[in-house]
């Protein structure tokens, strides 16, 4: 393997976290403790914002998404947008709902975290998913 | 992008329905220094300021989606928030002599320049400081 050079460890360490997240209270704080972490963030309040950004070809390393969102275009809906369009962007969607979670098929490219969580365990899920 | 950063960490909430729009003006303030606090209408700005957390600006699109528009939060802020300042932001003409009405230093334009509202920002910053020494 090649080494690797510093811009890349530069571009490791502010990856791009695409956040989706209806509830302001909840969405920017969770964008501050992950800037803090180390990370960019973008904050979205819906899917369809989320897809803008997507689409306007802004680099995205990864989505972190609530299930339940306000719009009619729900978690579920994004991860699908997400896996036809994008399908090497990993996604960790969330929700308090567990038989929501359950629905959801994981895989290499996604995983499940349930609401209400810890910031820590974000970045820490983050981060994991980010070094596959 | 400002070579100047604030002598303390001030609060500005971005209000933008357009999330291209707020996600470049957000980023660009966060490196100048300043927290951001991104909000898409104005239902998450009263949720941030009833919520008790100290804003210092807010930088507010004219066109908002729901109940009320940009024009109506800053006059209802200006009623009731005098501590807080008000930048509107509008990409409609005609749309400037209700602004200059409604917010400190007169609306911005649309398309803006990010250092164009960040140099704005630091005006009002500075006449507040000014006014707390006097």
């Amino acid at each position: 393997m090649a080494p690797v050079s510093a811009t890349q460890e530069t571009d490791e360490r502010r990856s791009v976290v695409l956040l989706v997240e209806d509830e302001l209270l909840l969405r920017w704080p969770t964008g501050e403790y992950l800037r803090d972490a180390g990370y960019r963030v973008i904050e979205t309040a819906s899917a369809s914002e989320a897809i803008a950004v997507l689409a306007s070809g802004t680099r995205v390393d990864l989505v972190f998404s609530d299930v339940n969102l306000a719009e009619a275009m729900n978690g579920h809906a994004l991860a699908s947008w997400l896996a036809n369009n994008h399908p090497r962007i990993p996604m960790l969607l969330t929700s308090a709902d567990r038989h929501e979670l359950h629905r959801i098929i994981v895989g290499a490219t996604r995983a499940t975290l349930s609401k209400p969580y810890d910031l820590s365990a974000v970045a820490e899920r983050i981060r994991e998913m980010l070094s596959r | 992008m400002s070579s100047t950063v604030p002598a303390e960490i001030r609060t500005v909430v971005v209000v933008e329905p357009d999330v291209l729009a707020r996600m470049v003006i957000a980023e660009y303030l966060r490196d100048c220094g300043y927290k951001v606090i991104e909000a898409v209408g104005s239902t998450e700005v009263w949720a941030v300021l009833d919520g008790g957390h100290a804003v210092d600006v807010l930088l507010i699109e004219v066109s908002l989606p729901g109940d009320e528009n940009g024009f109506e939060l800053a006059h209802r802020i200006r009623q009731t928030r005098r501590e807080v300042d008000v930048i509107l932001t509008s990409g409609v003409a005609g749309t400037v002599q209700q602004s200059h009405e409604l917010c400190e230093e007169g609306p911005i334009k649309k398309p803006y320049e990010a250092k164009e509202v960040e140099a704005r920002i630091k005006i009002l910053l500075e006449r507040r400081r000014a006014a707390k020494k006097t």
